[in-house]
């Protein structure tokens, strides 16, 4: 049985166009390659 | 492909060539981001948009630069009504690839086309608005805005969800299904829309269930027939007959008066609250449209602005140009004093780039000349006794070179300011003469008329 209000929840209001370039820096863009790069430097610290 | 670590392109190497990056493990990331992009694309065609969204999203957390990957992504977000993520994927497509990429056109056709930005952001506005309405339990004006909604965009799936879940609370399943379908036919693999369309069924087979109960209760078996008839069956006289035409009569005054005034008045309340959201989304409307003409006035007075400095800019470039005829015709008059006074109140800033070179060249000849010439007359004024005149013209020496004469210029209007009993400024000159020549007998003199004027100010 759906509950209506607790399904209403996951429906999140829309942003307007404006808001996409700030979205960007909110956005994780880290990708395995960065992930990669930031294990290598902290061995070479170590 | 780039070398992810100085960008330099590659070609089926191991080690970049340029930086000595070992590239074995990022040619398997972009491989393994490039499959999941081929599997998202083949989602996509069959319009299974969230298996697609969720390959992309994993393609591109192996690869973040994968430009296809990322452009199919908001392609697929657009496609579901989601035109903010569509436009941040792409702006964030086009930061890593700013030529020849598709994300271009698609930001062409939508953050700067302002007829669908404005398409865009009303739809958002709207379905906000809607959800307000559901959260303050409108849901009779969540229904008509979110129509309204997908009759403009009617590729908005969280739209159709959002319907189907208002009309599953109110027991409108058929209502419910066809919204359901509508966001099934954008997209197949939804599982929000997959568990909606359950309960729609589940909550549809049950009431399905308790109906056919109703209907057995008057039907009978009687062998291998089955014998249907109505529940009411007797003899039929005239007094019965009259009973139940009365009983009719009855229920129908009673269903007009419960069922249909209820519906007329519902029917009223409906059109009142179609009324309603229309005024509001009118005065919503208006406002964009005030805000926007309210945008506008500040740009055009901003124009306005910007067009009167830069006729006063031109007012003043001329006048410019104008002292500097003034000093030129001077100038070929030999009258080196008033080329002097009239260069010495241009703003080199205002004239053109020719006339600033004209200025430029024409102050070197006249500054030596007039240098020379105002220095002459202060001396021989000062000889003559005329310290007032002395000062005018050496100050003029002074402003210009400081250091006229091997600081005789500066000493001299130092001297003619203290004839003068200008205490403070021949104060002012001994002491500039004392640090511009130290260890002369200029600053000799000057640290000795300095010190005695120093201690007559002190007093």
């Amino acid at each position: 049985m759906i509950n209506f209000e607790e399904e209403l929840k996951h429906f999140q209001p829309s942003g307007e166009i404006e808001d996409a370039e700030s979205e960007i820096y909110e956005h994780d863009i880290t990708d395995m390659t960065d992930i990669m790069q930031q294990m290598m430097s902290e061995l070479k610290r170590k | 492909m780039e070398c992810y670590n100085c960008g330099v392109i590659l070609g089926q190497e191991q080690v970049c060539p340029n930086c000595g990056a070992q590239l074995r493990i990022y040619r398997r990331f972009v491989g393994i981001s490039n499959y999941l992009y081929n599997q998202a694309l083949g989602k996509a065609k069959v319009r299974d948009l969230t298996g697609a969204i969720a390959d992309l999203r994993l393609s591109l957390q192996y690869n973040k630069v994968n430009t296809n990957a990322r452009n199919l992504l908001g392609l697929i977000y657009y496609e579901t009504g989601e035109g903010v993520a569509a436009v941040r994927e792409w702006l964030i497509s086009k930061g890593y690839q700013a030529q020849e990429n598709r994300a271009s056109f698609y930001l062409e056709r939508t953050k700067k086309d302002p007829t669908e930005k404005e398409r865009i952001n009303q739809q958002a506005r709207k379905y906000n608005q809607a959800l307000v309405y559901c959260r303050q339990d409108s849901l009779d004006l969540a229904v008509i805005q979110l129509k309204k909604i997908l009759s403009g965009s009617p590729k908005m799936v969280k739209g159709w969800q959002l319907l189907a879940l208002i009309y599953i609370h109110d027991g409108n399943l058929d209502a419910a299904g066809k919204a359901l379908r509508k966001a099934e036919a954008i997209d197949v693999g939804n599982p929000v829309t997959a568990r909606y369309l359950k309960e729609a069924a589940k909550q549809a087979s049950e009431s399905g269930g308790k109906k056919a109960k109703k209907a057995q209760a008057v039907a009978y078996q009687n062998g291998n027939d089955v014998i249907i008839q109505p529940k009411l069956r007797g003899d039929v006289n005239f007094w019965s007959m009259a009973a139940n035409l009365l009983v009719g009569v009855a229920i129908g005054v009673a269903i007009t008066w419960y069922m249909v005034v209820p519906g007329v008045r519902k029917q009223a309340v409906s059109d009142a609250s179609v009324a309603v959201t229309e005024a509001n989304n009118t005065i919503a409307d208006k406002n964009q449209a005030i805000k926007s003409l309210e945008e506008q006035i500040d740009a055009l007075t901003g124009d306005v602005e910007s067009a009167k400095n830069n006729v006063e800019n031109k007012d003043a470039a001329i006048d410019a140009s104008e002292a500097l005829l003034v000093a030129y015709d001077a100038y070929i008059n030999e009258d080196i004093e008033a080329a002097g006074d009239a260069l010495e109140g241009i703003n080199e800033k205002l004239l053109s780039k020719n006339a600033k070179k004209i200025i430029k060249t024409l102050r070197e000849q006249v500054n030596q000349r007039y240098l020379r010439q105002a220095y002459d007359a202060g001396m021989a004024a000062y000889n003559s006794g005329r310290n007032d005149e002395a000062a005018l013209q050496l100050a003029k020496v002074v402003s210009m070179d400081e250091q006229y004469e091997n600081g005789n210029a500066l000493y001299n209007l130092a001297q003619a300011y203290r004839k003068l009993e200008n205490w403070e400024k021949a104060h002012e000159c001994y002491s500039r003469v004392a640090e511009l020549f130290p260890n002369t007998s200029l600053a000799y003199n000057a640290n000795r008329y300095a010190a005695q004027i120093g201690s007559m100010l002190e007093q």
